[in-house]
């Protein structure tokens, strides 16, 4: 794209410097214990403003028509109140990833399925769902898990017990001759290799 | 900028949507316990009573099917194009908010969603596009600025992702054991993943400078908006990047690989790109079967 090829002198040094601007102020707003949304939402604007500040990436969409411009300035404005919504504003979500800090020690959580003569079999989300769904499937499972953890409750239990059921079933479908009876729902703490069993689920 | 690379951008986006829900077992989130779903966003305006239909096997397949004809038509560009890219969009948009009412919202698709919308509203149908040849009903500069439009929907939320860790957790999610906690939790989510990081974990020095790339990763995930206004930038982007994402499906197994795709598709110059190949093949003569002269 040839507006890539570019270069404004005033904007090679205005860019820097707005960024620097911005850390600064995200910096001294932090220091002084004003909430975390406002150095966030000064970081994010300092960046936008910088990009805006671009001549040929202004003039490339302003050849939009009047109802297209509308449509892209809407975009911006719902994905940067998105933001600071959390998923309240589904598509326009809140983007946090690794974003918090995290300690403690890291937890694995593995699914072993019992059949009637005691033969073990690893139940294996990614086996039996394709990815996107297994990926989702077992971060779902691992939050119910973390949950039950920190604190009993028997809403999020009687969930997690229909899940793994439902993990389950879809392991028995066309096993009827073999079919799992029970779940144990592991955890492990790595470096090691095996973990203590949390609990076992019956499969009805 | 020609018709024909939106239409190569549309056709990309609706065959990447394509692999990604052709083997997901939608009906699946049938057999799931109603009270785990909690619709997010706009979707918490739709009535109870119509979720105890839409979560049945039956109703989940046959959307789904759905869902993958009207992929199909907008990968192709079919005429009427705008009606079919909207209602696309809505399905999609819909589909993608009840997995995540059912599980929890995340971010993956959310960039090739915000690309299909973008698309819906686009002439994208002007060129690459069956059946037919096509005109364009718009001009160069309109199909740039929708390149130029999808890529800042793509872009932004690196921004978003970066800002918000660097005011909430910098400096301690870098220096601290947040990445040695994460590595390992996310490494040993698939028993039958890479699971590299549950490795890197036990080696201080590997940590040390995995911890060093994650805040340099930090970095480029703020500025990303400038790949737009600076070349050089845009390609030292493109070195950091795509390495940290496939980087992180090594070793955290997790691989956002639509946002390489879309990444080649909206920071490179593929008119450039498809004239050197065009160059280059005009250097091999053609074979002539019919040559072959009488003694």
């Amino acid at each position: 794209m040839e507006l890539h090829r570019r270069r404004t002198g005033l904007v090679a040094e205005l860019i820097p410097g707005a960024i620097g601007a911005a850390l600064v102020l995200a910096a001294l707003t932090r220091l002084a214990g004003v909430d975390r949304r406002v150095p966030e939402a000064l970081l994010i604007v300092a960046v936008l403003v910088a990009a805006a500040s671009h001549r040929p990436l202004r003039e490339s969409l302003a050849e939009f028509d009047r109802r297209h411009q509308l449509a892209a300035a809407g975009l911006f404005v719902a994905l940067f109140l998105g933001q600071f919504m959390g998923g309240k504003g589904f598509p326009f979500v809140s983007w946090r990833m690794y974003g918090s800090v995290a300690g403690g020690q890291p937890s694995v959580y593995e699914y072993d399925g019992v059949r009637a003569d005691g033969t073990v079999v690893a139940l294996v989300p990614s086996r039996l769902l394709n990815g996107i769904t297994a990926n989702r499937f077992a971060n779902k499972l691992a939050i119910q898990i973390d949950q039950l953890r920190k604190a009993p409750d028997p809403k999020v239990r009687g969930e997690h017990e229909a899940s793994v059921v439902a993990l389950a079933r879809r392991y028995n479908d066309g096993r009827q001759r073999a079919p799992i009876e029970s779940v144990d729902v592991s955890r492990i703490v790595p470096p090691a290799e095996t973990g203590d069993v949390l609990w076992r689920i019956t499969i009805p | 900028m020609k018709a024909r690379t939106l239409g190569w951008v549309r056709a990309a986006v609706g065959g990447m949507w394509l692999v990604k829900l052709a083997f997901e077992p939608l009906s699946f989130y049938a057999d799931l316990p109603r009270s785990m779903f909690a619709p997010p966003g706009f979707l918490r305006a739709v009535p109870d009573g119509v979720w105890s239909t839409v979560l049945t096997p039956g109703f989940l397949t046959g959307f789904k099917f759905v869902l993958l004809a009207l992929l199909v038509l907008f990968t192709l560009g079919v005429r009427p194009y705008r009606p079919i890219a909207v209602v696309t969009a809505v399905a999609l948009t819909f589909h993608e908010g009840l997995v995540r009412g059912m599980t929890f919202v995340n971010h993956q698709e959310l960039a090739l969603l915000y690309c299909a919308c973008v698309l819906a509203i686009l002439p994208a149908a002007d060129g690459f596009a069956w059946p037919g040849q096509r005109r364009a009903t718009a001009s160069a500069e309109t199909y740039r600025a929708g390149m130029t439009l999808m890529a800042l929907a793509a872009l932004v939320p690196y921004t978003f992702i970066a800002a918000h860790r660097i005011a909430f957790s910098a400096p301690q999610i870098f220096t601290g054991r947040s990445l040695s906690t994460f590595l390992g939790s996310l490494s040993g989510l698939d028993r039958d993943g890479w699971r590299l990081g549950l490795h890197l974990v036990d080696h201080p020095n590997l940590l040390v400078l995995a911890k060093v790339v994650f805040a340099v990763t930090t970095v480029f995930e703020l500025l990303a908006p400038l790949c737009l206004v600076n070349t050089r930038f845009r390609r030292t982007w493109l070195a950091v990047m795509i390495p940290f994402h496939i980087s992180t499906w090594f070793l955290m197994d997790i691989f956002f690989w639509e946002n390489l795709v879309l990444a080649a598709l909206l920071l490179v110059d593929l008119e450039g790109v498809a004239a050197r190949v065009r160059t280059t093949l005009a250097h091999y003569p053609r074979r002539r079967w019919n040559t072959v002269s009488p003694a």
